[in-house]
This record gives structure tokens, sequence and C-alpha cells, in this order.
């Protein structure tokens, strides 16, 4: 296992070279694909000198000085937090988010904030003020967002680990296009205390890594109550040791689902892959079934309704005074008007105004309390699949990471790509996607969803995959 | 024919209320922009949601709890650093009035 065995390198070798590799890597390559908006190297080489002594007398954490990249939009005391946007482009975070401050506790090294779609309103990573990610696989194709900064930076070896948010596929599209691990937990699994809310019914943080070693260790780090956030609960589970516990034989045990729905419509190459990898699994003694999700096709609107008014209310405390830089006008409004037209994005101002409009008194029942209702249905639609299977398989992305350029901009056109990753945020469960081959060097994400607070089984679903797909 | 949803007005509306000023190009833009999405996502009208309950993410409830003590902010001026204007202790914000 690859993170494993870095580990165990980094505690009989050298955590300073190491480091310094790390750098210059970063140094001759992120120029060009940009998944950093600030890096934090004096603090870093800091703390891996005092790791790396803790290290010497075998008292050090449990991320043993791994290299870690870190959203834009989580606190990172004293450093720079921009959210990908104009409006927070001098922002200095004044405290640490609960999870920065486990991962420093556990002696992760913290590198740099990723580049992000602004505010995370984004599915290609194209959004950010700061440029857009290139796919370090193929630079001359988009990354996928809105974690783009944190799939790329791994991708690239610029760091061993990250930490994304996902709202409606903001970890899995990255990771899929990129062709790294990455996770989305249960609603409630991972605190938010120190993340810049976007839609705060569906959204949370969650680890990005090269293998599911690596996405359980840190998830067992960022995981658990924090009273900070009251919607967190408890977390007993060890995660490591459900993959290190994992034996080929257990596969026997695993009822997987999977949905027509998620085959219809997609690109038919990664249809063929997915397909071959579910006949892997079968034929090493999984029990799969197909299943139905006849809602699918509502989770778009359903999806997009609830984001843009939670997305509306979030954004009104970016007015010039609370954040973001005062332009000013002949009144108040005026200039609070001002200052977010200038600070702010297209897709941004698309969001806000939508919002504003499904929310508003004489429109509310038509649209944002409907989509509340109808969220109900996906949820129901997974919990009748949950009763009687351990996980549901299929596809990350319908297709394979669009050219730079190329991409569509068309927001029907646009939001349609979340199809297969938003449902999960809709109904609060777990899901991930991790790399399962490639088309033309371009990575193929599957995807596995388990119910809410099932990791567990998510993970000993991800090792089967990843076992399956030649994974050491 | 089906009923137009949005139109030169609502936009206007909109862009007050949400406190976001746009140009007429824009409004222009976003006007037939809102319009193709909203009827896109008027499929939902479909779903049968009379009976639903509204929807909550976790099956948390609410809890009373006990009155800690507050435990201070050790980074005040971090936070004060971040506006424009500082005076002694007090942050200077435009005049509004």
């Amino acid at each position: 296992m690859f993170t494993k065995d870095l580990i165990e390198n980094l505690s009989c070798g050298s955590l300073e070279e190491q480091f310094h590799k790390k750098i210059e890597t970063i140094q001759k390559k992120d120029n060009e694909i940009n998944s950093f908006i600030t890096l934090c190297l004096e603090d870093a080489e800091k703390s891996s000198k005092i790791i790396q002594k803790k290290i010497n007398d075998g008292s050090q954490g449990r991320l043993s000085g791994l290299i870690i990249s870190i959203k834009d939009n989580i606190a990172v005391s004293n450093i720079r937090m921009t959210c990908g946007s104009k409006a927070l482009e001098n922002y200095i975070a004044p405290y640490d988010a609960t999870i920065i401050n486990s991962i420093k506790k556990e002696d992760g090294i913290i590198i740099g904030k990723c580049n992000m779609d602004e505010f995370a309103c984004g599915s290609d990573g194209t959004s950010s003020y700061f440029g857009l990610t290139k796919n370090p696989r193929n630079v001359d194709y988009v990354s996928g967002g809105s974690s783009s900064g944190s799939a790329a930076s791994v991708a690239a070896d610029f760091a061993d680990l990250s930490v994304g948010s996902d709202t409606g596929g903001s970890i899995r599209c990255p990771a899929s296009f990129c062709g790294v691990y990455g996770l989305k937990p249960s609603y409630g699994l991972v605190s938010r205390y120190g993340v810049s809310d976007m839609a705060m019914s569906m959204e949370g943080p969650g680890p990005f890594a090269k293998d599911t070693y690596g996405i359980a260790l840190l998830l067992d780090v960022i995981a658990g109550k924090d009273p900070r956030d009251t919607m967190t609960v408890d977390s007993n589970n060890s995660y490591l040791s459900v993959v290190e516990n994992y034996r080929y034989e257990n596969i026997k045990n695993m009822k997987i689902a999977y949905a027509k729905e998620f085959f219809e419509g997609i690109d038919e190459k990664i249809k063929n892959i997915i397909l071959d990898k579910i006949g892997i699994l079968e034929s090493q003694g999984a029990k799969i079934e197909q299943v139905s999700l006849p809602n699918i096709k509502y989770v778009i609107p359903i999806y997009y309704l609830i984001v843009f008014s939670e997305f509306s209310s979030a954004m009104s405390k970016f007015d010039g005074f609370k954040y973001g830089n005062y332009i000013p006008g002949q009144d108040i409004v005026e200039a609070v008007s001002n200052t977010r037209e200038s600070s702010m994005g297209t897709e941004v101002k698309r969001r806000i105004l939508l919002g504003t409009f499904i929310t508003m008194e004489e429109f509310r029942g038509r649209w944002y309390t409907k989509a509340l209702k109808a969220r109900s249905a996906i949820k129901e639609d997974f919990e009748r699949i949950f009763k009687t299977h351990d996980l549901l398989i299929g596809p990350t992305m319908p297709m394979l990471p669009p050219k730079i350029g190329e991409r569509i901009t068309d927001p029907p056109a646009m939001y349609s790509s979340d199809i297969l990753t938003a449902s999960a945020n809709l109904a609060g469960i777990c899901a991930s996607s991790q790399p399962v081959g490639e088309i033309k060097g371009l990575p193929v994400g599957l995807q596995l969803h388990a119910n809410s607070l099932c990791e567990s089984k998510l993970l000993k679903g991800m090792r089967a995959v990843e076992i399956a797909c030649g994974g050491m | 024919m089906a009923e137009t949803i949005i139109d030169g007005k609502i936009i206007e509306r909109v862009s007050e209320i949400a406190r976001l000023r746009l140009s007429e190009i824009e409004k222009e833009k976003f006007e037939e922009e809102f319009e193709r999405i909203l009827k896109k996502f008027s499929i939902i009208d479909e779903i049968k949601v009379g009976e639903k309950e509204l929807y909550y993410v976790v099956d948390n409830v609410n809890v009373l709890r006990k009155d800690s003590e507050s435990k201070p902010f050790n980074n005040i001026n971090g936070i004060k650093n971040n506006f424009n204007k500082i005076e002694d202790e007090y942050i200077i914000v435009p005049r509004n009035l």
C-alpha cells in the first residue's frame, strides 16, 4: 500500500529530504498546473523540523510528516484564505478549522492552500479568480472541480494527501478527472467549523489520497464530534484498521447494487470500463444485483434549487462591511451592490440571483419548498437500496475531462455534469471515487455509495475495487 | 406556449433584493438563461410531494446544554487586521447613514 510504505520510509529516512523533493517538484511544475493559490513553505519547513525530532524519538502523530494540501475554503490560522474569489483576495484566516487543528495535532505538514472554483461554484476548476487548474495527467484538459487544486496537487505529487469539500461532487469529480482517490463523508461525520459555507445542508470536507489506505488514515484524523458544529456525530470507527484488516476473501460477503439509470446517457467507453470492473468483482465472489433509482432525473433540479437558495443566503455576508473590498456608492444599498458587483464572478452572481428569486415570498412555494419536499424522495430511493445492499456502484462522471477551451459554458448543460454525484449530497450518505482505468491517457473514476455513516462499508468496497484493479 | 417565469421586471427586483448591481447586458443575459434553467427545472412538478415531510438531513434533535464558561479567543488582532481601517480598539466601517 503506497501511503503505508511512504510513512514507513519517512520513519526511517529523512523527512527534510522528502520535504525538499516536494518543494522542488512544486516549483518546477505548479507554474503550469496552478494547483496552489497560497503556499506556506516557511511554516511547513518549521513543522518538518519539529516532526523530524518527534520521529527520531518515536513520538510522532498518525500523519507522521505526510505533506498535506488544503482547499482554500478551509481556514488555516494566519494563512490567506480566498475561496478562489477576488472578494477574499486579502483575507487572512484568524483561526484554524477544527479539522486543521486535528491534522496539525497528528503531525501532518500543511504545504499550501489549493485552487478551487470561486466559492465552490463549478465542476471543472476553471472559474477561480486565480486562474484555472490544469489536469496533471494531461495539461490540455481541465482538472475538474470545485476542489480542483486538491485533486491536482495529489495527482502531480505536490502533496501526499489533501482535504477538499464536496457539495454536489466537488471531491469526486476532480478525483475522477485527475485519477486519484477521493471520499465524500456522510453529512455530520466531519466538522465544518472553519469551512466557508456554500450550501449548508449538503456540503462537508473530505480526504483525497493516492490509495484507500491514505483516505482511511486522513478520515480517521478529521472525523468525529465537534462541539463547534452541532450537526456532527460521534465516530468511534477506526477506518484505517478496516482497510488494514480487509482480506481478499471478504468480498464474498459483499452485496453490491448497480442502478441502470447511472449508465444511461454516459460515455460508452466509461460504461464499458465500469461494467468490466463490476464483472471482476462478481467473479471474485461479490453478489451483484441491478436496482432502480426512479427519481434520478429529478436530482439536478432538486439539488440546484436547494444550492441556489442556501448559497444566496450564505453569500450575503460578502457586502464590503464584514468581508470583501468596499466600493462606495451614493447610499448603502448602492455601495453594497457595487461591492458585490465588482468582486464576484458570473456563476456566483447567477446563483445568488436565482437563489434570491426562488426564495422570494411569492415564488418560494413553487420552487424552494417543493425542492425540499422532493429531496425526501431521493433519500427514500437510497434507503430502499441500502436495506438489502451494502454498496451502490457506478461511474463517477458521465464524461471524460473536457479539453480546456472546449468546456460547456451554457448553465443547464454545465449543471448536468453533476448528475451522478449530487444525489449522495441530497441524501446525506457517503460516496467515493477511485481510478479504475483510462481512455487515451485520461483517467476514469468508479463511484461507490454507502448508507449514511457506513464509511467502513464504503472503505471495504474501495479496497475491494483497488485489489480488483491490481492494487497492492 | 407555457407561462413565462422570468421577465425584465422580476430581474430588476431580484437584483435589488440581492444587492447585486447588474449591467443592461447582464440583465438581458440572465433573463434569458434563468427562463431556460427554470423551465427545465419545472420537471419537479411531476413528483407528488403533497404528503411528504420537509427534509431534514440528519435526525439530530434539539438538546439542552449546560451553560459553559466561554473560552477567550486569542487572536483578536487576526480578526481586526482583516478590516481596512482600525482606530484604537475600534473597527472603522464606511458611513452608511
